[in-house]
């Protein structure tokens, strides 16, 4: 395997996942403090949510700190996603990445993959009981259950298994002279 | 010539580097230059932890050392080999 000092696909690879992991932790910083100003503000909240046409502001509260907890629990895992991605990253710059440690990260980002598609149904259900609730015309969360997803969290547990047959190689390799 | 394990008995493939190399009055060193293997490669093999050995090395050790793949390796159980004094 070559690697070069300044190979731009490592790079390319490094500063990506560094960008969104900076993002998804941000936007779960920002989930989360969300949360307290909506419990300190609740008069103003519930003030907003009749002026909008809604009857029940206690139970619209009730399922946006849900949506926040979820939302902020995706991003929250998708920041590990990434992470994970990076370490991978980091390993092949190190010419060493048929390791089972990556075996196990791959396998880990399959099942993160997943389960963004099994969050994809309680966050639009909350979505759409939220709209129940208050409803506003331009409520719209652009988060639904993808084929796509489903096919990436394959292709990485698939990955993990060449990971892993790759780290057995390896190790057979080692112990050759 | 150690006997060899009763079938079922788990026997085990050794390394007699070490005699070899004390027979022919050479170091591991020397072996490791003129086969062009790595000192620690050979150390390795000498130990008794490589998992395999290639053809080509073995091809290599005979050459220096003058033997039989037989000579370098014998299969056997624990109690057969005595390390050499």
């Amino acid at each position: 395997m070559t690697n070069r000092p300044s190979d731009p696909l490592l790079a390319a690879g490094k500063i990506l996942s560094g960008i969104l992991m900076g993002l998804t932790g941000l936007v779960t910083i920002i989930l989360i403090g969300v949360i307290p100003i909506l419990l300190l503000n609740q008069a103003d909240f519930a003030k907003a949510v009749v002026e909008h046409g809604g009857d029940n502001a206690s139970a619209a509260m009730a399922a946006s700190i849900g949506l926040l907890l979820l939302a902020a629990a995706v991003t929250a895992t998708a920041f590990i996603f990434f992470r994970l991605l990076k370490d991978i990253v980091n390993s092949v710059g190190e010419n060493d990445p048929f390791t089972l440690d990556n075996a196990k990260r791959l396998s880990t980002m399959g099942w993160i993959a997943l389960a963004f598609q099994v969050a994809s149904f309680p966050i639009a259900g909350l979505v759409a009981y939220l709209g129940t609730l208050v409803p506003l015309e331009n409520l719209t969360v652009d988060y639904d259950f993808s084929l796509t997803g489903v096919l990436l969290a394959i292709v990485l547990f698939i990955l993990a298994r060449v990971f892993r047959y790759g780290a057995e190689l390896r190790e057979d390799v080692e112990g050759t002279v | 010539m150690p006997p060899t394990p009763e079938p079922g008995h788990g026997g085990f493939i050794v390394v007699k580097l070490d005699d070899l190399l004390h027979e022919r009055r050479m170091t591991l060193t020397e072996l490791a230059e003129r086969v062009g293997l790595t000192l620690a490669n050979l150390s390795i093999l000498k130990t008794g932890k490589a998992k395999a050995i290639r053809f080509s090395t073995l091809e290599a050790i005979c050459r220096e050392l003058r033997c039989q793949p037989g000579d370098l390796l014998a299969y056997g159980d624990a109690a057969s080999f005595k390390p050499r004094t």
